[in-house]
């Protein structure tokens, strides 16, 4: 059993996700601002935090930087702000995910899941890179089996799919136009039949991101293509 | 050291002895040079000295002389003899008054009640001197007899001659030597016992008998006379009638008067008489006598005087030294210490520094002007007498004294400050007060005229400048000369083309100052300082203009960016609550209730608060979408790979409506000028629009071709490339009763569509992203038929 430190200076908010991760099993540890935070991440063993940004006393940013430089746990932010550059500073200074109030509790237990998984599971990079094992922050794609698993839990993929992940896959951070990657997964002229990518990488990005619409592994570049990172 | 410099009293002290020792060794100087001129050092000095000192002091006593002659004669006035030395007593004090060497007094014989008879002597300034003399007198004569000395001789030669007068009887003396050029003659007739003057007239080359004289009586007067004298004794009758005659015309005659002249450059005496209106008074005797009294009197105080000489030669050397050394020191610890004060270590100037140092030089120079003066007197022997400029000598002298050591002092110290010696002069001053003076009468005159050419109307200071040509050119005509025409010609020539061409020169700058106002580049100031006249005034009307727009153009940004810190303050405040609600809706949705009813209502919350969700992030959005405040990466973005992209995003939501999509491609290449995100974010709202708002099974045209315009559609003015125009054409399923503008605004949608969800902030943000990445966003409703022009730059 896992325990997931909560921390939110509202109480109900707090006390909603209390009732859904103790749903799913975790033990629950509560905090109402940055300070109690430190102190339970201090006293007890906790697996995972929940952090809100805007809190009184000692806020988010602050807690993290703090927490970093005890413990090496997931944290995921909760945050009101939406400005790409809350989320940027959110984590750089140590956060691993983000979620944006107002959230859909299904996706923060995806998270919360996704996180522990990697945290615990996984752990810190075995066999992340071998001839047959690609592993890209949490996707691991399998070539001898054939297999993908996000965050630890496998993902059936068409071959299509599987063909067009693992082009990213093999070339990480690099964006690959529309037509390139028909040239290369058809191994075909794209004879004006390119917009089909888009939508096998649309059907893709539905089954490897928690959401679709803000993908965390397979990024859209718009106007150039798509990248893996 | 420094102390000794501060020590005020030390230097108070030093300046007194500086005082006094500067003046001993001047005046021993002097003295000492008065005395080695004379070879008073050298041998016999002292008698040498001596003799001279008897010599001048002598000649200073001329006066003194005289003084013997009228006392001689007033002794022989007074045959009583008695009252010798009152009478010399009293002539010295009466004669010491008058420091000139020419005076005469008069000798006036008066009778008193008693009928003794007395003489009173006066000089100029009327002191009275009377004194008795008794009736024991032979004879009284009644008669004024004209007396006159003439000498060229000095003083002892006078001496000497009365008495050889006295003993040669004949009475004809003569004297060629040293007689001046004037022919006033006294002559003395014994035979007949009469003399007299006679003058010679050189006009009319004749002699000028004006005095005569003839008494029987036994007078026994010694006189002096010329050798004129031999030749008019031959015609003494006349000379006696001419005498009576004058005693005639002149009934009034009734005096003597004894003028004496002393020549202090050839050291020669002159005595003359002349006739004065008094009673007339009897001389029996003229210098009959030697001149006893004269060597008694006037020796024993020069010999009183030498003493003193004598001391002083001896005393010269010695405090000559001494001053000198002692005045040396004063003045070097003087000149040290100047300026130093108890308490600073700088140079301190005090009130006697501020004065003007022109001013202070002028007053040591009347000062030592005085002190000169003052010793020269004394030189000169004068100290027995105070007069009111010998007074104001002293006081000089006093303040020469005084002033000195403080002179020396203050010449010191600005010289040690030396930024005040020459800003601290009164003449200086007066040079600046002047100047300052006369150059503001100049620019208030001056400034007068050129306020009133100023503020002339336009038209007046063409018609001013016209006529003053016109003026200036008939002036050039009316001399008459070509060349000057044509040089006056060309001058005006000249100054025209000037003006006109800075007046092109000032119209240029406000032309582009105004195009750049008209374009709404309010930066743009208009450099009115080399303008001249109205384009000046212009110039600053369209700067105000322009500061006016910029003012409201920084308000309007200023509150648009409140509202949307406002927007996006309150939004964020919203999202707390939000989140709760949303977190236990869903939480309640989990729970197991069997009221279908209750499980409606919950569908409802669970969509409207979706619904408020949607509507705040898109509020956020347009708000800094509008104000522009949002990061814009511009860079080269694929069109057709970013349609290709967003159709795929939404190719399920298309195929469920069964609408169909038709994209031309009308133009190459399809790069633009954009931020992909903000792209996708114009072209996901469109489509988004298009699946919720299209009539389902329609076909959806996106059209893309180039134009040649700029991003407002004016097709007048054209960016470099163009710009890319993409259009999105649809069949709206209900009707549309707003226009293409209308939707565009915020929070406005279709009315029928009220009800559906979204924000209906989705064209505005389009629209907004669009604009703030160079391009246009246009929505044109055409019956039922939607279409969306978007320009965007090509790269």
């Amino acid at each position: 059993m896992y325990n997931i430190l909560i921390c939110d200076d509202e109480k109900d908010i707090v006390e909603a996700l209390a009732i859904y991760l103790s749903s799913e099993g975790y033990g629950i540890y509560k905090a109402y601002n940055g300070e109690e935070a430190l102190e339970v991440v201090a006293r007890e063993t906790i697996h995972l935090v929940l952090l809100d940004i805007m809190m009184p006393k000692m806020d988010g940013m602050t807690a993290i930087a703090k927490l970093r430089t005890m413990s090496n746990i997931p944290v995921i932010m909760l945050t009101a702000k939406s400005e790409d550059t809350d989320k940027i500073l959110g984590l750089n200074v140590g956060a691993d995910d983000y979620v944006t109030k107002p959230f859909n509790p299904v996706e923060l237990i995806a998270r919360v899941k996704a996180q522990l998984r990697r945290y615990m599971a996984l752990g810190s990079g075995i066999s992340s890179h071998s001839d047959d094992r690609i592993m890209i922050g949490g996707v691991l794609l399998d070539d001898k089996a054939k297999t993908v698993s996000v965050d630890g839990e496998e993902v059936n993929l068409t071959p299509t799919e599987y063909h067009i992940l693992k082009l990213f896959m093999d070339n990480p951070g690099k964006v690959y136009a529309p037509k390139d990657i028909y040239r290369q997964v058809w191994e075909d002229a794209p004879m004006g039949s390119e917009g089909t990518v888009a939508v096998h990488i649309r059907h893709l990005r539905e089954k490897i991101e928690i959401d679709p619409s803000e993908p965390r592994h397979l990024k859209v570049v718009w106007g150039q293509g798509y990248k893996m990172e | 050291m420094n102390k000794l410099k501060k020590n005020a009293g030390l230097k108070c002290a030093a300046a007194i002895v500086f005082s006094v020792s500067a003046v001993a060794f001047i005046i021993s100087g002097i003295l000492g040079a008065y005395f080695l001129e004379r070879g008073a050092y050298g041998p016999d000095g002292r008698k040498k000295l001596y003799n001279q000192c008897v010599e001048e002091i002598t000649y200073n006593y001329e006066c003194r002389a005289i003084d013997f002659f009228a006392q001689k004669a007033a002794l022989e006035i007074n045959n009583s003899g008695k009252g010798a030395d009152e009478l010399i007593d009293s002539y010295d004090d009466m004669l010491m008054d008058s420091d000139e060497t020419n005076f005469y007094f008069d000798i006036t014989p008066t009778e008193a009640a008693d009928k003794k008879k007395y003489a009173s002597i006066s000089n100029h300034e009327g002191m009275n001197i009377d004194y008795q003399y008794s009736n024991t007198v032979k004879r009284d004569v009644n008669v004024g007899i004209d007396v006159a000395f003439q000498y060229s001789l000095p003083l002892s030669d006078i001496v000497d001659k009365c008495r050889v007068i006295d003993e040669d009887y004949d009475g004809y003396a003569s004297y060629e030597d040293g007689y001046e050029a004037y022919y006033s003659s006294f002559y003395v007739d014994y035979e007949s016992d009469s003399y007299g003057t006679y003058e010679y007239d050189e006009e009319t080359e004749s002699y000028d008998y004006t005095v005569t004289y003839a008494d029987t009586n036994d007078i026994k007067n010694y006189v002096i006379t010329d050798d004129h004298l031999s030749y008019s004794l031959a015609d003494d009758k006349e000379f006696i009638k001419a005498w009576d005659e004058f005693l005639k015309n002149y009934p009034e005659f009734d005096g003597l008067n004894i003028y004496v002249t002393y020549n202090q450059s050839t050291g020669i005496l002159n005595v003359d008489a002349g006739i004065s209106y008094a009673i007339p008074v009897v001389i029996n005797e003229y210098v009959a006598s030697e001149f006893t009294a004269y060597d008694a009197y006037y020796y024993s105080p020069v010999l009183n005087n030498y003493k003193y000489i004598i001391w002083a030669m001896d005393a010269v050397l010695p405090i000559l030294i001494i001053s000198g050394i002692l005045a040396l020191i004063t003045f070097i610890y003087l000149i040290c210490s100047a300026g130093h004060r108890k308490g600073s270590d700088e140079i301190t100037l005090n009130r006697f520094d501020k004065i003007p140092y022109d001013v202070m030089v002028l007053i040591m120079c009347l000062s030592f002007y005085c002190t000169a003066y003052t010793i020269s007197l004394v030189i000169n022997n004068r100290t027995y007498w105070m007069d009111s400029e010998m007074a104001v000598s002293i006081v000089g002298t006093l303040a020469a004294l005084i002033l000195f050591p403080a002179f020396v002092m203050t010449t010191a110290t600005r010289i040690k400050a030396p930024s005040n010696i020459f800003s601290n002069l009164f003449v200086w001053k007066l040079i600046k007060f002047v100047w300052k003076t006369v150059k503001k009468i100049c620019i208030k005159i001056f400034g007068t005229i050129l306020v009133f050419c100023r503020n002339l109307n336009l038209y007046w200071k063409y018609i001013g400048i016209l006529c003053i040509a016109a003026f200036i050119m008939l002036l050039a005509c009316a001399t008459g000369s070509f060349g000057v025409v044509l040089i006056i010609g060309f001058i005006e020539f000249v100054f025209f083309v000037f003006v006109l061409a800075r007046a092109i020169i000032n119209m240029n700058a406000l032309k582009k100052g105004a195009s750049e106002l008209a374009a709404g580049n309010t930066d743009y100031e208009i450099d009115t300082d080399n303008m001249m006249w109205e384009f000046k005034q212009h110039g600053e009307n369209l700067n105000r203009i322009k500061d006016g727009i910029q003012l409201a153009v920084d308000e309007r940004m200023k509150s648009e960016r409140m509202k949307t810190e406002l927007i996006t303050n309150v939004s964020h405040d919203i999202k707390t609550p939000l989140t709760s609600i949303i977190s236990y809706v869903d939480l309640l949705e989990k729970e197991n209730i069997d009221n279908q009813t209750a499980r409606e209502y919950l569908e409802v919350l669970d969509r409207q608060s979706a619904r408020l969700k949607k509507l705040i992030q898109d509020l956020i959005e347009a708000s800094k979408a509008s104000t522009g405040n949002l990061t814009v990466n511009l860079e080269e973005t694929d069109v057709r790979v970013l349609l290709e992209q967003a159709m795929g995003e939404f190719t399920d939501k298309l195929d469920k409506r069964g609408l169909k999509t038709i994209i031309n491609y009308n133009t190459e290449p399809l790069t633009v000028m954009a931020d992909g995100q903000h792209l996708w974010r114009i072209f996901q709202n469109l489509i988004n629009n298009i699946t919720k708002y299209a009539q389902d099974n329609t076909r959806v045209y996106i059209d893309i071709d180039s134009v040649a315009c700029d991003n407002t559609g004016n097709s007048d003015v054209v960016t470099r490339k163009g710009m890319l125009r993409v259009v999105f054409k649809n069949i709206s399923k209900d009707s549309l009763n707003v226009t293409g503008d209308e939707l565009m605004e915020r929070f406005v949608r279709g009315d029928s569509s009220r009800n559906t969800e979204g924000s209906g902030l989705g064209l505005s943000i389009a629209g907004s992203l669009a604009r703030l990445q160079g391009g246009n966003l246009e929505i044109i409703v055409d019956g039922d038929l939607f279409k969306v022009v978007l320009l965007l730059v090509r790269a």
